[in-house]
């Protein structure tokens, strides 16, 4: 199904999304400042308690975690709904998430930013955190590879370098354009251009370049996928290794893990309505996408409601005194109006999308999400303080209460995100607009099957006589690249703004050398993954809780998060070195700025006595403009 | 710190009556304490004792969350100690910062005080030669300390044989190395 | 191309592989040493047959949720495994009315869970879920529209879930997880997905786009469903804990240890490798290869959850290949009938492709 949603052309796309990047008013400085400020009093705070020690957040005997580990899984979880939707929206064709995954994907990056604040922040010597880095050191110490936090290290700095990359790649067509729109507005140099355009590392929308692109892309969602379940599996294992009632427990990972892309469409939710007002994004998020976030929230819902519902009739089930106790004092003890108030905003809440007229209204999904982020942060503290305030011998159950440290760190964290958060939406593009403007492509119907030939090893910038066709539309362009393989020209590229030729054609095509990278990248992940773990463990040695020294079961995590890891990494090395990214003086003469906004090219290299021949063709095929080169 | 704690349970039916359960680390066999530290900060010694290395220890407080007996104790501030109050302090324990796991180690001083002195003689270790503090302490004599792998030990015969005994929360299968023998009276019936 | 070829060979063949398996099998009650064992029998066979037939049902509708309407050319015959609603209800009922020849939890002694495991109930409850479900399933083949469809899809993860914990978890009542029910649906969900992608490589002549695309969901469900089962292996290996080590106990030791060794290869860990490429899911041989070794041993794998808590060694024998048989003909069969009554259905739809 076609969506309805991008009604601007292709030219309008970059004015609305770029209008966003012009100097702000001073409003945007006053609410930087505020996070600013908020973001030193986090770190001051955060120094104080380093100084004096761990006592001053609320947390005491039993309970040895509190609102940190919350905060740490909160944010994780929210960084997942980010890659959901700009990878595996992606992987299933769905045509939706095209105007919201910029803003997912930089939610992804920041939040797991921020999440990566609160291990720092929750440890008892954070000056010795290095201890935790597998680093050879003089005494020979490695780390416990069976420990889950240990599988966390790996895990959230895999997802950390995995989506900053994905992100990154995602933006260099968009990158380009800002490039080429700073060259004519402010000058080719103005600071602002040259930065933007390292950051566009050359690009220049050339087919042979979209080519290994699309390759490189699809393989990064198809690796972000899996990640992201195994990060969340990966915390959510923080608990269910542990012993105790309300954390023991195998439902954890895909619970945590639909909990987590709950919570984090909730924030794409609560982001997104104010930014598109604010930013004038009207047009582009419209009220069909925000439609659809609701009803994917739906499906997590449902997952999350499983869970809830099974977990107390399970511990019904065993007969375990302790785990019948906890689930009973969790309804009814200090605890309850938690455990209650759970049902109401994470389940009932959001099934009120079920009704089309509260799924359309804007108002109420920005009231719901917000609900339902309450309501997902409550969900962790309860794990989190439930079962270490109540666990098997009555004399060791103890109580915890939220000091104003805490909540000082709490509120610092949110502003540090909103900081980075605001920053990029002044400094970087909100929408992708060349993925935007695929479906406009799409839309026009580019009427062809055949994949555009390669211009290999970058033969036509060598050819004495160009003749280059600037056209205004996608199926003008394939018209043309049809016409002219079809008379037997062999050097030919073709400029465009949007990747042209729908994923399934790609995959029916040859693939290309990128696979191999990332096949490499993969195999020696997993290998040193496991070399890793298994070496180390050959040179320490020691028993810890009757297992060990060698476990292999639990270095299947850190393997794995290897192979994503070196995946990605080799993946972006073979797209950069195939597309022919990062090159110095890589646009060509041939390029028009015109190239990354709304005009596509088409280069032809052809003998002398030729020349005219090809003009005329251009001519026919209903070139707006056609110039020759020497 | 309160490494160990005698902890008063009441009786459910008879009032007034208050039994007395000494908990201490349990030193299990199969510790869920161990595993969960990132940096190898809790061990288990060949010996059979469950290790904590303070200078190690980077205070993730997760082996804290893990134990179900809820023995280890985490140094949440510095213990300001001016003089002459430092002299409180035992010269054969190290001092913990702050920000550091901390739990009964069955005196490994003076377990390895009295190694030391067997081998410097050359002999092994007598039963009952290591006297941790609180088994040293106890006026009842209540509590017993030796080498479960000694099949002649007091401390083997009554936690192999001894009808009375009993592990706390053994159903979680800690295998814990602290076994309890079970008070015994008449019922006033 | 959307449509099974009505081999009258393969209609006797199923015939009589209901009738001979059946005769075989009641021989078997009637003079075999074990009654127990020839109802376990048909527990496998139920537990292996029903979430496949009821996958291959709920499938293509899974897929026009998620706003993909490219099954649509493939679907019809799939749909019409719902007609498998009779013999599965049929065998419920006659795994229940037995119950107490071979229901290990409530001889010799009551289970502390007390009522909840009470056969009757048990079985009253499954019937009854399985029955709702075929129920929903069918109204949604008659006139589909998007709520009968989450309906239906909603019916199968509830459904599903509960005869996994009630027939296959509770068969140790000591044993407890919280994601076995989880388990149980998306091992199922993979089994119809690899039944489908199994009829496309070899029967329906699909396109390779078709194949590709079942190709790809076979392997995320294979990596999923072995993501299930390491959520199970990890925690319970690292807490060790007696309640919930039970399970893999008598799984890792002796002759079931080849039997799990086998199932990691050709049901949890080998269709990664052999599914990577593009060449395999978009070839028929390979495809149609790779997904009947995963169908073959997904059947083990339902041994592999009842047998060991009974049986020392696995013992794949007469009874369990004569349910087998009778199951398979029984499952054909059905779906012969139901495709019929589905056309009519279909015809009687504006805008829906006919058989």
């Amino acid at each position: 199904m076609k969506t309805q949603a991008n009604i601007l052309g292709y030219a309008e796309t970059d004015d609305t999304v770029f209008a966003a990047m012009e100097p702000p008013k001073p409003r945007f400085f006053l609410i930087l400042w505020i996070c600013a400020m908020g973001c030193a009093a986090l770190f001051s705070i955060w120094i104080y308690q380093v100084l004096v020690g761990m006592g001053v957040a609320g947390i005491d005997h039993p309970v040895g975690w509190g609102v940190y580990i919350c905060n740490f899984v909160f944010w994780v979880g929210i960084a997942h709904s980010g890659t959901l939707i700009s990878a595996i929206l992606h992987l299933v064709r769905s045509n939706w998430r095209n105007a919201v995954s910029r803003s997912a994907e930089a939610m992804t990056v920041f939040a797991v930013m921020t999440a990566g604040l609160f291990p720092l922040m929750h440890l008892g010597r954070v000056w010795v955190l290095y201890y935790i880095l597998p680093y050879p050191s003089q005494r020979q110490l490695w780390l416990n590879f069976i420990s889950p936090l240990v599988w966390d290290v790996f895990a959230v700095s895999t997802y950390f370098t995995v989506s900053s990359i994905f992100f990154y790649v995602g933006m260099i067509p968009d990158l380009a354009s800002i490039r080429d729109r700073y060259e004519v507005t402010l000058g080719p140099d103005d600071p602002r251009t040259k930065i933007y355009r390292i950051l566009a590392m050359g690009w220049t929308g050339a087919l042979s370049q979209w080519r290994f692109y699309s390759r490189g892309y699809l393989y990064f969602a198809a690796m972000a996928t899996p990640l992201v379940v195994s990060v969340h599996s990966v915390v959510s294992w923080d608990f269910a290794v542990g012993i105790l009632p309300g954390w023991h427990s195998t439902i954890f990972p895909p619970y945590f893990v639909a909990g987590a892309i709950h919570s984090g469409l909730a924030m794409v939710l609560t982001l997104s309505i104010p930014m598109r007002k604010i930013l004038k994004l009207e047009k582009i998020i419209t009220s069909f996408h925000l439609e659809s976030l609701a009803k994917t929230m739906l499906v997590t819902t449902i997952i999350v409601a499983y869970a809830y519902v099974l977990e107390p009739l399970v511990a019904w089930y065993t007969g375990i005194i302790y785990e019948q106790q906890f689930f009973w004092w969790r309804a009814t003890g200090w605890m309850a109006p938690v455990f209650w108030s759970l049902a109401v905003l994470n389940v009932l809440a959001p099934l009120l999308f079920f009704f089309r007229k509260i799924r359309r209204s804007i108002k109420a999904l920005f009231i719901i999400s917000i609900l339902v982020n309450i309501g997902m942060w409550l969900e962790r503290y309860f794990i989190v303080v439930g079962s270490t305030s109540h666990d098997f011998l009555p004399h060791n159950w103890g109580k915890y209460s939220i000091s104003l440290v805490e909540v000082g760190i709490t509120l610092g964290s949110f502003t540090f995100f909103f900081f980075i958060f605001l920053l990029f939406t002044r400094l970087l593009p909100t929408a992708p607009t060349s993925e935007l403007k695929e479906l406009l492509a799409e839309a026009h119907g580019d009427g062809s099957n055949v994949l555009p030939p390669v211009d290999r090893k970058g033969r036509i910038s060598e050819a004495r006589h160009r003749v280059l066709g600037i056209f205004s539309s996608p199926d003008k362009l394939m018209a043309g690249l049809k016409r002219f393989k079809g008379s037997g020209f062999e050097r030919i590229e073709a400029y465009s703004p949007v990747k042209i030729g729908e994923m399934g054609r790609i995959m029916g095509m040859p693939h290309g050398p990128v696979r191999y990278w990332s096949l490499t990248g993969a195999l020696l992940g997993c290998t040193g993954g496991f070399a890793l773990a298994i070496g180390t463990a050959g040179v320490n040695d020691l028993i810890v809780g009757a297992k060990g020294p060698l476990s292999i079961l639990p270095y299947c995590v850190i393997a794995f998060e290897g192979t994503v890891l070196l995946g990605a990494i080799f993946t972006l090395l073979g797209l950069i070195f195939h597309a022919r990214l990062g090159r110095l003086n890589a646009i060509p003469e041939v390029y028009d700025r015109r190239f990354s906004r709304d005009r596509f090219g088409l280069l032809v290299a052809c003998d002398e006595d030729e020349y005219q021949s090809v003009i005329d063709e251009m001519n026919e095929l209903q070139a707006e403009e056609v110039r020759t080169f020497e | 710190m309160a490494w160990l704690k005698i902890v008063p349970y009441r009786h459910p039916e008879d009032e007034g009556r208050v039994a007395w359960l000494p908990m201490l680390c349990q030193h299990c066999d199969s510790a869920p304490c161990e595993p969960v530290c990132p940096v190898f900060a809790a061990v288990h010694s060949e010996e059979g004792l469950n290790q904590q290395v303070y200078n190690r220890c980077i205070g993730t407080r997760y082996c804290s969350n893990n134990c179900p007996y809820k023995v280890r104790r985490f140094n949440w501030f510095d213990t300001p100690r001016k003089e002459p109050l430092d002299l409180q302090l035992n010269p054969d324990v190290t001092v913990r910062s702050r920000g550091v796991m901390e739990k009964c180690t069955f005196c490994i001083q003076r377990i390895k005080g009295a190694e030391i002195d067997a081998k410097r003689e050359g002999r092994p270790v007598r039963d009952g030669e290591i006297q941790p503090a609180c088994v040293e302490s106890c006026p009842a004599g209540a509590m017993v300390f030796g080498d479960l792998m000694d099949p002649e030990s007091e401390v083997t015969r009554m936690t192999r044989m001894d009808p009375r005994r009993y592990q706390v929360l053994g159903g979680l299968n800690t295998k814990p190395a602290v076994t309890y023998l079970r008070r015994i009276t008449n019922s006033k019936a | 191309m959307n449509n099974m070829p009505r081999n009258r060979f393969v209609q006797w063949l199923s015939v009589a592989a209901l009738a001979a398996g059946l005769a075989l099998w009641i021989a078997y009650l009637i003079q075999g040493d074990s009654d127990a064992r020839a109802w376990r029998a048909v527990l496998i066979n139920f537990l292996y047959f029903t979430p496949l037939a009821a996958a291959m049902a709920v499938w293509p509708g899974i897929i026009r949720l998620s706003r993909g309407g490219w099954a649509k050319s493939i679907e019809t015959p799939v749909l019409s495994f719902a007609g498998f609603a009779v013999p599965s209800l049929l065998a419920l009922a006659a795994l229940g009315l037995a119950s107490s020849s071979w229901v290990p939890w409530w001889n010799p002694e009551v289970p502390h869970q007390g009522w909840w495991l009470y056969p009757p109930f048990v079985f009253g409850r499954d019937f009854a879920a399985l029955l709702a479900f075929w129920v929903t399933a069918l109204f949604y083949l008659k006139r589909p529209n998007p709520t009968r469809l989450v309906l239906t899809v909603l019916g199968y993860t509830l459904t599903f879930s509960l005869i996994g914990f009630d027939l296959a978890k509770a068969l140790d009542p000591h044993f407890y997880s919280t994601l076995f029910g989880g388990y149980f649906f998306v091992s199922g969900l993979y089994a119809g997905m690899a039944g489908w992608a199994f009829l496309s490589a070899w029967f329906l002549r699909a396109e390779a786009d078709r194949l590709h695309d079942l190709g790809r969901l076979t392997l995320a469900f294979s990596i999923l469903t072995t993501y299930m089962m390491f959520s199970h292996i990890l925690p319970i290996w690292y807490e060790n804990l007696p309640e919930e080590v039970i399970f893999f106990i008598p799984r890792i030791h002796g002759d079931w240890l080849a039997v799990t060794i086998i199932l990691a290869v050709m049901v949890y860990l080998g269709p990664l490798p052999s599914l990577l490429t593009i060449r395999a899911k978009r070839s028929r041989v390979l495809l149609g290869s790779i997904t009947s070794v995963i169908l073959v041993g997904l059947w083990i794998e339902r041994l592999w959850l009842v047998q060991p808590h009974f049986e020392e060694s696995p013992r794949i024998g007469l009874p369990e290949l004569s349910m087998a048989a009778a199951f398979w003909g029984a499952l054909y069969l059905s779906r012969m009938l139901a495709a019929g009554r589905l056309g009519a259905w279909r015809n009687e739809e504006e805008g829906v492709i006919g058989e």
